[in-house]
């Protein structure tokens, strides 16, 4: 008897194969969410009716004779600030809430669904893209799968959630300061942040033009490569989408690393690291032989990303800060306001800082290939917990997830979130960071780390076969609203 | 550093140039979180950077 396919790799072959159809993969994922999805929160929206009749759709393609796609019938859900096309893209907010229907998808959206994969829902994630925690305070916190006392990271955290308790086998999500990264390690998954254009934004929700970038979550190496190889390509509706040809990742998934050259950055990327994540670093650095390195200016590279961030974010804002501040969550809204306040010679500062820290940082690239870092400082936190003692002090959770992503995503270098998961502990992650445009080689040497044993996902947690008393809902909770039925 | 007296003056006339109305409370936090930016201002300003060093507002690594 063959196992059911639970990844997207396997999902796809067995509907190409005619083992399985779309149909069934689709009300497999929709039951599950169904089931587990009230104690987790990961959803805002569950696409029920358009995703059954999209993989109906698939399979009658696909009995006529059609070429199945990359990604036939995979059901995959995408962060709420992705556009889909007829549905209001709330991006965390309740003030998006009243906007109209997208006018059509996302382009990595399309590039998903163009590819056979079958979209079930959007995602749950912090208002605006401002937070690593995803406590949302419109729509209700998205619980850890490994967990549901503890946070799942964020921005993206309903993108990882989702994943982690095995409703989908791939999720999108946004990333400007770390918000792929800290929710992937928090929950045990790959997360990828590419180089800066690497995937399109067009359709996305944006929050600093100058640092978003749009990536997938998957629970396997030879999965990331899947979704990458069909999420890749310029986009000219992007500006900042980088020309150039496609590399394709999947073909070296099952190719070693040859000769591969690892340094593990120390400096700010210990700084304040507890135990399990300095092991987990260990752990990686140990299995690739790598040689201790640092990034100098790294600290200063995170707080020029803090101004950037507070001061984008701010501007973008301003007309609903002015209009509307009530309808912000207050802590969002007060960091926003304090960003538009920020004096324009900080921000240009911190602009062309950005310049020499890139060029700093490719210069380590005569080194080494690849560079290893913790993602978070610390695993996921309890739900609630708004401070953490780091470096003798007390600092926010929700702002301190990501300082050892943000110098990282400050410069654009692609990042890959490499999990480990044990169990009697909280999931950590562990940063693979490459040269621009070399994200093939990140997920060729996690898959080679998967086969090795020494990073990996762990196995699918069986949430969604049974079912869960849901938690409290927010007092302003609108999820269930806007949610079709089952 | 700025004290906080005058970190309040800069919140109340920010505000009014950019005409946003802010209670007490969001005033306070708004002033906690200037104190933040500043302070996190001060890790990359003094910084020497060639005046020829161009702003990377849309990079392209």
């Amino acid at each position: 008897m063959t196992a059911a396919p639970e990844t997207a790799f396997e999902i796809a072959a067995a509907v190409a194969a005619g083992r399985t159809t779309a149909v069934e993969m689709t009300a497999r994922s929709l039951q599950r969410i169904a089931r587990a999805d009230p104690a987790i929160n990961a959803f805002t929206a569950v696409f029920t009716e358009t995703a059954l009749a999209e993989a109906a759709a698939l399979d009658a393609s696909l009995a006529a004779g059609a070429a199945p796609g990359p990604l036939a019938g995979v059901p995959f859900a995408v962060k709420n600030l992705f556009d889909v096309a007829g549905v209001t893209t709330l991006a965390g907010s309740i003030i998006d809430a009243s906007n109209p229907p997208a006018a059509r998808d996302a382009t990595l959206v399309a590039k998903l669904r163009d590819a056979g994969a079958i979209l079930v829902g959007a995602l749950n994630m912090d208002e605006y893209a401002y937070g690593f925690t995803t406590e949302n305070s419109h729509y209700g916190p998205t619980r850890n799968p490994h967990d549901l006392s503890l946070v799942s990271g964020g921005s993206s955290g309903g993108s990882a959630a989702a994943v982690a308790a095995g409703l989908v086998p791939l999720t999108l999500g946004s990333d400007t300061n770390g918000s792929i990264r800290v929710p992937a390690a928090f929950c045990g998954l790959y997360g990828l942040k590419p180089t800066f254009g690497g995937l399109s934004r067009h359709g996305v929700r944006p929050f600093v033009h100058s640092l978003d970038h749009a990536g997938p979550f998957a629970r396997t190496a030879r999965d990331m490569a899947l979704a990458y190889d069909v999420l890749q390509g310029h986009d000219p509706q992007d500006p900042a989408s980088r020309e150039g040809p496609a590399i394709p990742t999947l073909p070296l998934v099952d190719m070693p690393p040859q000769g591969l050259r690892a340094g593990r950055l120390g400096g700010w990327f210990e700084t304040g690291a507890g135990d399990l994540v300095v092991a987990a670093a260990a752990r990686v650095a140990d299995a690739l032989t790598a040689t201790a390195t640092e990034l100098p200016g790294a600290h200063a590279a995170r707080s020029a990303a803090f101004c950037i961030t507070g001061s984008e974010g701010g501007s973008l804002h301003l007309k609903n800060l002015r209009e509307r501040p009530g309808d912000f969550d207050p802590a969002t809204r007060d960091r926003l306001i304090a960003g538009a306040m920020l004096p324009a010679h900080i921000v240009a500062r911190a602009h062309r800082y950005r310049r020499r820290f890139l060029a700093e940082a490719l210069a380590l690239f005569e080194t080494f290939d690849v560079l290893i870092a913790p993602a978070t400082p610390f695993p996921a936190q309890p739900i609630g917990q708004a401070t953490i003692r780091l470096n003798g002090a007390e600092v926010s959770v929700r702002a301190n997830a990501g300082m050892y992503t943000q110098p990282i995503s400050f410069i654009g270098l692609p990042g890959l979130t490499l999990p480990i998961v044990q169990p009697a502990t909280p999931p950590v992650g562990v940063q693979l960071i490459a040269a621009p445009g070399g994200e093939a080689l990140l997920i060729q040497v996690a898959a080679q780390l998967e086969r090795d044993g020494v990073i990996g996902a762990g196995p699918r947690l069986d949430l969604a076969s049974s079912p869960h008393e849901p938690p409290a809902r927010h007092a302003r909770g609108l999820p269930r609203r806007l949610r079709s039925s089952l | 550093m700025a004290s906080s007296d005058e970190i309040d003056a800069f919140v109340s006339a920010a505000a009014a140039l950019l005409d946003l109305q802010l209670s007490e409370t969001s005033h306070r936090a708004v002033a906690a979180n200037i104190a933040i930016l500043l302070d996190r201002a001060s890790d990359f300003e003094g910084i020497k950077m060639a005046d020829d060093l161009d702003p990377a507002t849309l990079l392209r690594p």
